[in-house]
């Protein structure tokens, strides 16, 4: 009985050890355990242990399928901190994530890649914006699936956006649209280009571009499409489409999605409350008037 | 499956918990071939069998035991059959062996359940047991059963399910939706609640009650990326939006299509929510509770019919083009075009033909409706370049002959609608082209072609409506070219024949009109008391009484005049202001002008847009002015210019300011008013200035008014400038050949190209293209001044430049019509007629009729003797002409009473007329030798 208990006990570190270990799945199919130790001259190293290696071996990257690291425990507990909205907790362990997959860029399955995703949202969560958009840069180069790159793309242009850069987040905008990018996709690339004509106070052309997501797009976004739809009923109203603007806010309640109070960036400043006095010339008005007393006057749905 | 450790720690747990000691001392044996079992034996071969899945095995294993075992003391103390009944009759139900489950669980509950955990499992699986057997009613009560005593409502929900599917399945539909609609109102979100609400959807939607089905989408929070039944859900909602659509409720259309993913993407959503749901039935699977066989079921089902989901959405045509078309119809009906407008020019780059043509079809007609005519030409043309052939293509054709119409560009609709009509590809089209062909003949004011389609339409047309549409306007056409005996005779006839009161109102009303302009004052007034007494409070109602009031003018009954005048409601406000300006008139004429001013001054807080209360201004100035008041007259204009002259829309100021230029010192008033002006109030000043440049005109001083018109455009950007003052000065500065005219022109030509002043750009432009020697172009802008207008006072000058032009281009025919219309109009000048006369004779020369020619230059010398250069030309040309016909007795009588002339005495025709006589003498002198 001793015994049969020690045999189990020895499998369980077996395991253990298993599942600790980095794993490369060969093209022939063959598997090989270590410690994965970054690459050098173009080669995969693969250590015998994670500190003092008394072994390494060299992999071509020809020759491997598939990675597979050995920090399982990292992953969960970055979950568990997800889950927890706790982005500072998750951006430690994805920290270390990323920092074990990165010298692999360009080889590594979507899985894989999709944790630099999640320290970008990370690090954007956290309002640390230049740091994240600093690291797309170095990345985008590298990563292979499409998908993720665009969804780079995209954090690249809300966090220009917020971080008070609306020229960089124009030009990417202006970018993803022309390269095919879908407003049934994301609204965000509109929302930016319709709050910047909103500013210059080209209502017609706001209105238009606000439209879009609106037309083509689901409820994926709520925010960004609330927020489409804010500017596209002040921009309805700055062309005296009445009829629009009403149609707007009755769709916009009906599609449960909430009067955006904090409008982008550039309605919050002083020469955009003027330019809401233009389109809203009723008694009452003056350059005094703070936002919300303007969403009032102009009737929020 | 199930992993093996996992479902044999399970079993073993539930079967072996505190009795093993005990029942290892049972066993049986058989003998003579017989398997001999101990119970440990039976039960370890059914868990086994169990973890691998071989529920026969499993299931006829446990009955064994319990055929074995049940009349042994340790069954009937209880415990073994309260363990083993509810996985026994589970296993039953997934071998399908649905009468043993229900027996083994139907036992289980009646002897065994009490207290036991396993009572709600076993319940549930008893009701699953009994709807695969067939046992609906017993399956419905044991729904039921189940869900009463469940204490979780997400438990309750699925049970509520099937208890709805069994419930429509023995056609009580009714309590199917009565039991979903409950249940939906406290069950909470989850996916059970999802699957209920999806089941109410499509019960309702089946028997086409769709309303409701409406109703349930639209409140039912779907968490749409993470669902599963995201297919059902769409196809429901695109069903319930067709319904809506075909309801004429776009809105709520819409929020059906808005829940309905394109087909790409469903399936990426359906993918990951499969793989989601794969995920979380695994996890549900690992848990060590009867409650997850539970869910098992459940979210097997789910998994089942998600697979076969995405099966069948793989496989099917995408649908995603004809959603769109579903949406910007619902869009275009909503009355919200751009969105419309965004939709159907995705649609239009469709590979797929048909649906293309119809994205530019219904692009065409958003462009339309947001009144961008220019691009829905645009558009027009590229959908007819790319899918001639296509059943949209007819309907363009017309989009496209009617936006060229707004545009006023006749000659392209008139081209597009003949097409129409000529060719055989579209009968349905025939006529609603022949109508509107007609109506651009009416407005390019040539009657005669415009009463030919109209009668076309009236006599064939199918339409009762186009008909009697037509037929009203064949008459009409007759009113507008001034044939007002035929015009009346035609209304009378559509009087008599007309059936319905809208189309015989009109007639009457018509009647009256025909009746005034041949001054039949009583028969007009009869007709138009016919009126009011059939015709209460129809359309005409206002403008009866203004005409009405015009008859009484007409006889002198001042008072009776007024009174009708003020009978006129403020319903139509044009209306309404002219009887007020009539009121005034009539007051004026019965001379009580002080009745006038104050009526006048009552009314003119009436006016609040800016064109009425320029006209009322200018009007009150005029009476002034008529009594010689000059400094009211003077006050009136200076409060009109104070308060509206700045205003760009304030075009009609115009007329006002020059309302005083009779009086002494208007020059320096107007330079002292300029003065004064704010130098921000540049739309008035600007105004100022161009009065100040055509008073100088009109006295001659040409070249002062020059340098003021070339101020304007080189101290101002052209944005500034109002737009009379860019139509004047453009017009006045293009005929001195100056480059700043033609761009003024060409300006108002791009951004005001509806203006009323549109036709200055078009007339300036003609002189620059005759000064550049381009006589095709010339003509082409002359052609585009179609009729007079009010604003364009050198619609005459134009026609007259379209004759020479036409004359100059061949086209002689045209040019003898443009000049007989020239001289058919009463109100024009003497020297127009007398110009319009010499374009007569210079295109009969043209055409070597010489007879024809000095026939017209004979009137000329005649009938207006007082313009110079004209009547020298017509002398001149006239002895030239005897000439050559060899009347050279003739051709030196008229040189010799152009001689005797005194005003011709320094004439540069002088020199011709002297050598023509010579000519003439010498070809005399000839014959008399002869």
């Amino acid at each position: 009985m001793m015994r049969r208990l020690l045999y189990i006990f020895a499998l369980l570190i077996f395991a253990f050890e298993l599942v600790a270990k980095d794993q490369l799945t060969l093209n022939d199919g063959g598997k090989v355990f270590g410690y994965l130790q970054g690459m050098e001259g173009g080669y995969v190293r693969l250590a015998d242990a994670e500190q003092n290696w008394q072994s390494i071996r060299r992999f071509s990257p020809d020759t491997i399928r598939l990675f597979h690291f050995g920090d399982n425990d990292l992953v969960e507990a970055t979950k568990q901190s997800l889950e927890q909205s706790d982005y500072y907790g998750a951006l430690k362990f994805l920290t270390r994530l990323v920092e074990k997959r990165e010298p692999y860029l360009g080889l590594l399955p979507k899985k894989e890649e999709a944790f630099f995703l999640k320290y970008i949202h990370a690090l954007g969560e956290t309002q640390q914006f230049g740091k994240a958009l600093g690291q797309i840069k170095l990345w985008e180069i590298q990563i292979q699936n499409a998908e993720i790159l665009q969804t780079l793309e995209l954090c690249s242009l809300n966090y220009s956006w917020k971080s008070n850069d609306p020229s960089q987040a124009q030009l990417i905008a202006e970018e993803l649209i022309e390269n095919g990018y879908k407003s049934s996709l994301h609204p965000t690339p509109w929302m930016i280009l319709a709050s910047l004509e909103l500013e210059k106070e080209n209502y017609e052309r706001a209105l238009w571009l606000s439209l879009q997501p609106i037309t083509f797009g689901a409820s994926d976004e709520a925010d960004d499409l609330a927020t489409c739809y804010s500017i596209a009923i002040l921009s309805a109203e700055g062309t005296r489409d009445e009829t629009l603007k009403q149609s707007l806010q009755r769709e916009m309640e009906a599609r449960r999605l909430a009067w955006t109070r904090e409008l982008p960036r550039t309605l919050n400043i002083g020469s955009h409350t003027i330019a809401l006095e233009k389109i809203d010339p009723r008694p009452g008005t003056s350059k005094s008037l703070n936002l919300t007393q303007i969403y009032q006057t102009l009737g929020q749905p | 499956m199930l992993p093996l450790p996992s479902k044999l720690k399970l079993l073993r747990q539930i079967l072996y918990s505190g009795r093993s000691a005990v029942l290892v001392l049972f066993s049986t044996t058989a003998v003579g071939g017989i398997e001999f079992s101990t119970l440990p034996q039976l039960l370890d071969r059914g868990t086994h069998a169990f973890s691998q899945g071989d529920y026969h095995t499993a299931a006829d294993t446990f009955a064994k035991i319990e055929e074995l075992y049940s009349k042994e003391p340790e069954w009937e103390s209880g415990a073994l059959p309260t363990k083993l009944l509810p996985i026994s009759g589970y296993t039953a139900f997934k071998a399908s062996k649905y009468d043993l489950s229900s027996y083994h669980l139907e036992l289980f509950l009646d002897e065994y359940s009490e207290d036991s955990p396993n009572e709600n499992f076993a319940s549930f699986c008893l009701a699953l047991a009994l709807t695969e057997s067939g046992e609906t009613a017993k399956a419905i009560e044991q729904f039921r059963s189940f869900r009463n005593s469940s204490v979780s409502i997400e438990q309750a929900t699925v049970a509520v399910t099937h208890e709805a599917r069994l419930l429509k399945e023995t056609n009580q539909i009714k309590q199917a939706n009565d039991l979903l609609v409950s249940t939906l109102a406290k069950s909470p979100a989850g996916r059970a609640k999802t699957q209920a609400a999806l089941l109410l959807i499509r019960n309702y939607i089946e028997n086409q009650q769709f309303d409701n089905a409406g109703t349930v989408l639209f409140e039912t929070h779907w968490s749409e990326n993470a669902m599963p039944e995201l297919a059902v859900l769409s196809f429901s909602a695109i069903e319930v939006g067709d319904y809506l659509l075909q309801q004429n409720k776009p809105r709520e259309a819409l929020l059906c299509y808005r829940l309905v993913r394109d087909k790409v993407r469903l399936l990426e959503l359906q993918k990951e929510a499969f793989a989601e749901l794969e995920q979380r039935y695994e996890t549900k699977r690992r848990e060590l509770s009867m409650e997850a066989h539970l869910w098992d079921d459940f979210y097997g089902r789910v998994l089942h019919n998600t697979q076969s989901h995405l099966d069948a959405l793989s496989n099917m045509e995408d649908y995603s083009e004809f959603l769109a078309i579903r949406k910007g119809k619902a869009f275009s009906n909503e009355k919200r075009y751009r969105e419309a407008w965004l939709i159907f020019e995705n649609l239009s780059q469709s590979v797929n033909d048909e649906i293309s043509s119809i994205g530019f079809s219904n692009w065409i007609r958003s462009a339309k409706a947001l009144e961008r005519t220019e691009e829905s030409i645009v558009i027009a043309k590229a959908h007819l370049q790319r899918h001639p052939e296509s059943k949209e293509a007819a309907n363009t054709l017309l989009d496209l002959g009617s936006s060229l119409v707004d545009l006023k560009r006749f000659d392209e609709a008139l081209d597009v609608f003949t097409s129409i009509i000529e060719s055989q590809q579209h009968p349905n089209l025939y006529y609603p082209a022949l109508f509107q062909r007609a109506i651009i003949f009416v407005r390019l004011k040539q009657f005669p072609n415009a009463r030919n389609d109209f009668a076309l339409v009236s006599q064939s047309s199918d339409d009762n409506h186009f008909k009697t549409q037509a037929q009203n306007w064949v008459a009409l056409t007759y009113f507008l070219e001034g044939s007002f005996r035929e015009s009346l005779d035609h209304f009378k006839k559509n009087h008599s024949e007309f059936n319905k009161s809208r189309y015989k109102s009109e007639s009457l009303y018509r009647i009256a009109c025909c009746q005034f302009a041949l001054g039949e004052i009583d028969n007009c007034i009869q007709s138009l008391y016919s009126y009011i007494e059939s015709y209460p409070g129809f359309l005409r109602e206002d403008e009866t009484y203004l005409l009405l009031g015009d008859c009484y003018l007409e006889e002198g009954n001042f008072s009776e005049a007024i009174a009708y005048y003020q009978k006129v409601s403020s319903s139509f406000v044009d209306v309404y202001f002219h009887a007020h300006l009539q009121i005034a008139f009539a007051y004026e004429l019965s001379g009580q002008v002080d009745q006038a001013i104050e009526s006048l001054e009552q009314s003119l807080q009436h006016w609040t847009g800016t064109s009425h209360a320029i006209d009322s201004h200018h009007e009150l100035a005029r009476i002034f002015l008529g009594n010689g008041q000059w400094e009211n007259a003077e006050s009136t204009v200076t409060q009109v210019l104070q308060k509206h002259g700045n205003k760009v829309e304030a075009e009609n100021i115009l007329n006002c300011i020059q309302l005083l230029n009779k009086k002494e010192n208007y020059f320096q008033n107007l330079s002292t008013l300029a003065h004064n002006t704010q130098q921000t109030n540049i739309t008035l000043r600007c105004r100022l200035q161009l009065c100040q440049a055509l008073f100088l005109k009109n006295q001659g001083k040409k070249h002062q008014a020059e340098v003021m018109l070339l101020e304007l455009p080189n101290e101002l950007e052209f944005e500034k400038l109002p737009i009379e003052v860019l139509a004047y000065s453009g017009l006045e500065l293009a005929r001195i050949q100056s480059p700043a005219g033609e761009e003024m022109l060409n300006h108002l030509l791009r951004y005001y190209p509806e203006s009323k002043y549109i036709n200055f750009a078009h007339y300036g432009l003609s002189i620059t293209s005759k000064f550049d020697g381009d006589k095709i172009l010339e003509l082409a802008w002359l052609n585009k001044i179609s009729q007079a207008t009010p604003e364009f006072p050198y619609f005459q000058e134009s026609q007259l430049a379209k004759g020479n032009a036409l004359s100059l281009n061949h086209e002689y025919k045209s040019a003898q019509t443009v000049f007989e219309e020239i001289l058919r109009q009463r109100t024009i000048s003497s020297e127009h007629k007398a110009q319009a006369l010499l374009g007569l004779a210079r295109n009969e020369h043209l055409q070597a009729d010489y007879e024809k020619s000095i026939a017209y230059y004979q009137r000329i010398y005649t009938l207006y003797p007082a313009y110079d250069n004209i009547v020298a030309e017509s002398y001149t040309q006239s002895a030239v002409l005897f000439g050559k016909l060899g009347e050279a007795e003739k051709a030196a009588n008229t040189c010799r009473e152009f001689l005797r002339q005194k005003r011709f005495e320094a004439h540069p025709f002088k020199s011709q007329i002297e050598l023509t006589l010579e000519q003439a003498m010498a070809n005399l002198s000839a014959a008399t030798q002869l």
